[in-house]
């Protein structure tokens, strides 16, 4: 079963391990035929050099990712100092350890959630433990034939979190992925499904600011959020994927009625990423809310962006993208905001913000705007900058180095996305640009 | 002690600054005077270490040590401070957050965040900006006079040794032009033996720091070193030579 390439027994064999209803094996089944029919998309970045016959789609977590701590990347280990992670710590987010000592803080937020109702499981026992409400959403957001990784990902997913938040429950704490049992949430193919029942809040964190190393080459994950009438789902990511990895992710939401859902998309890591947060505004008086930032060096392009729907009267969004490109690296915006002829006195903005910090480098931004509603309110902004030498030599005056200076500006540019965060993350992004910008210094 | 021995200066190329000399005793406060374009503001930059501007002869130095070499961080780290005639923006950095890492570099990291944050509130209450300011982007949206406000602010946050204000008082009302010499004091008050060059096109600046001498420059040249003078021939050198 553990063998390189993609074949009908692999999925068969994935579907038998879990032990799955054969609804689910049928749905596996189907999808990789969906897989194998679909062309490779002829738009975005270049992803001629994905070795689909090379990868493993199925691997017991941690068994191949057996690499510890000494045969990490020298890259890696620095970016661990970097940030000042506990050693305990880094095993665990790099994926060589098995688990740390949140364990403990773990088990008493779980005891808190399960007594609200709140269930957060990882798919294979929630697809076991709740499958009428799996079955009821699973899938309904983002089908398999919706692009040619969303079949593939549907074909052999593995890992990722089922949650649902009962009626009126507001959970203040972020749920993390972090916190796990395994590192399967971190797995290659992982498939999350968030319900927020009416009126209900939660907001969820997944990735970290660490580096997350991974031999295999292609992380393609599937996020589907639904937010019933009245509730808030806010779904953070913070990407930072070895450079060997290529990251094609779907997610997408729908906003029931005065629902909302945001957004906020960190990518730091990859080779190749593309990613595109969808929100789909159904019901009326819902909102969307898509903050992200690509940050691409050398040898990376992080083709990312956002995608808004108005269906319904009365929605709202706002989109923010920012991408800074450095060192030879190629930033893009995709966007796609549209306004269907239902979707009176909506209302949008877009705004991205590229910055360039040196010659090499590369932005592009490919906006799709279509309105069919005459009474949407809709504006779109976008500006491309180099760093500005002027106020580097304003900071540095006041005693900071060259690479502490673009720094602070670098985080200051960003900080629409970082005052998003929880706190230790913002901290941690904070370093983690300043210790880009050490090595980006000549 | 700050000296400047047959400097010359130029911007892209072209000669700005031909070959000046000037001292400044350590505690005292010079102020150098001179029409737009005359080249005070490129001694400034100059002295402080702005890249942009070549030195072609000559040698600053400061307390022994040649400057001519070292770059704007160093000379910043040295205790060099420049307040700027334009301070720059920086969206989405947080006066608090920019004070904490100046302090840092400058001082170390052996104070307490609680403690650079109180010196920082102290500092916006001396030069009169409010408390709110600590939250506010630096200089984004500020006006004229909150700008070189909160470039005396990080004078004395920082306390430097050698202080260069380049029209510090183009912006500031007549309450503004007072707080310069409370903040001046405010540093004083580490080492009496804090330099000081006031750059100013503005003779009436006099009237409010008290100085130890005064210098005019006029086309790149240092035309005139004088004892203080009473304001009214000061005011009608500095016109003449600012023709």
């Amino acid at each position: 079963m553990e063998r390189k390439g993609l074949h009908k027994s692999i999925v068969q064999a994935i579907s038998d391990q879990k032990n799955e209803p054969g609804w689910m094996t049928d749905f596996r089944l189907s999808s990789l035929e969906i897989f194998e029919r679909m062309p490779m998309p002829k738009w975005g970045a270049d992803l001629s050099g994905l070795p689909f016959d090379d990868l493993y789609y199925y691997l017991k977590p941690f068994e191949k990712q057996e690499d510890s701590w000494q045969n990490m990347p020298p890259e890696i280990k620095k970016t661990f100092d970097a940030l000042g992670i506990p050693q305990a710590e880094r095993q665990y987010l790099a994926g060589v350890g098995a688990q740390y000592e949140s364990e403990v803080i773990y088990q008493q937020l779980k005891k808190k959630w399960r007594d609200a109702g709140v269930i957060f499981l990882d798919m294979d026992r929630g697809l076991k433990e709740h499958e009428t409400l799996f079955k009821r959403y699973f899938s309904t957001v983002i089908p398999a034939h919706d692009n040619k990784f969303a079949a593939l990902n549907s074909a052999v997913w593995s890992g990722g979190s089922f949650v649902y938040v009962p009626e009126g429950v507001h959970i203040d704490m972020p749920l993390q992925a972090y916190f796990r049992i395994n590192a399967q949430s971190m797995g290659q193919f992982e498939r999350t499904l968030i319900i927020a029942a009416p009126g209900s809040f939660v907001h969820y964190v997944e990735g970290c600011s660490a580096p997350v190393y991974r031999k295999s080459s292609l992380h393609s994950a599937v996020v589907e959020l639904i937010a019933l009438p009245g509730s808030h789902i806010r779904y953070t990511t913070i990407q930072n994927w070895s450079t060997n990895v290529y990251n094609l992710v779907t997610k997408r939401g729908i906003a029931h009625e005065n629902a909302c859902i945001e957004w906020i998309d960190g990518n730091f890591g990859s080779s190749v990423t593309m990613k595109y947060p969808c929100v789909i505004l159904k019901g009326a008086h819902s909102k969307a809310q898509i903050i992200s930032i690509a940050v691409a060096g050398a040898g990376q392009h992080l083709d990312a962006g956002a995608k808004v729907v108005h269906l319904a009267p009365h929605t709202r969004s706002h989109v923010i993208s920012k991408s800074i490109s450095r060192q030879g690296g190629r930033s893009s915006y995709r966007g796609l905001l549209k306004i269907t002829k239902n979707a009176s006195d909506s209302y949008a903005r877009v705004q991205c913000d590229a910055l360039l910090l040196d010659a090499q480098s590369r932005t592009d931004t490919y906006p799709t705007v279509q309105v069919d509603c005459p009474t949407a309110d809709v504006g779109h902004e976008a500006s491309v900058s180099a760093l500005d030498e002027e106020q580097l030599h304003y900071v540095m005056a006041r005693g900071l180095t060259a690479a502490q200076a673009r720094a602070l500006i670098i985080n200051g540019f960003i900080d629409t996305f970082t005052k998003e965060l929880p706190m230790e993350y913002a901290v941690e992004i904070n370093r983690l640009i300043a210790h880009h910008m050490q090595g980006s210094i000549g | 002690m700050l000296i400047i021995d047959r400097l010359s200066v130029a911007l892209n190329e072209q000669p700005i600054i031909k070959n000046i000399s000037l001292s400044v005793a350590p505690g005292t406060t010079h102020l150098l005077m001179g029409a737009n374009g005359s080249g005070k503001s490129t001694l400034a930059y100059t002295l402080m270490g702005h890249p942009r501007y070549q030195i072609t002869a000559g040698t600053l130095s400061w307390n022994g040590k040649v400057l001519n070499d070292l770059s704007l961080t160093e000379r910043a780290l040295a205790g060099i401070f420049m307040g700027f005639q334009h301070p720059l923006e920086i969206p989405g950095v947080s006066v608090e957050r920019f004070a904490m890492q100046l302090y840092q570099a400058r001082f170390g990291g052996k104070d307490t965040p609680t403690f650079i944050q109180e010196q920082l509130h102290a500092a916006l209450q001396l030069v009169g900006l409010p408390l709110s300011f600590a939250q506010r982007a630096v200089n984004v949206g500020f006006s004229g006079g909150e700008k070189k406000r909160f470039e005396l602010a990080q004078m004395v946050l920082l306390r430097p040794s050698l202080i260069i204000l380049d029209e510090i008082d183009s912006g500031l009302d007549a309450q503004g032009l007072h707080l310069i010499n409370t903040a001046l004091q405010a540093v004083r008050a580490y080492s009496s033996q804090v330099t000081t060059l006031i750059i100013s096109h503005n003779a009436r600046i006099s009237e409010y720091i008290p100085l130890d001498q005064s210098h005019t420059m006029q086309a790149g040249f240092l035309v005139l070193s004088d004892s203080p003078l009473p304001l009214s021939s000061l005011t009608q050198k500095g016109m003449e030579h600012g023709a």
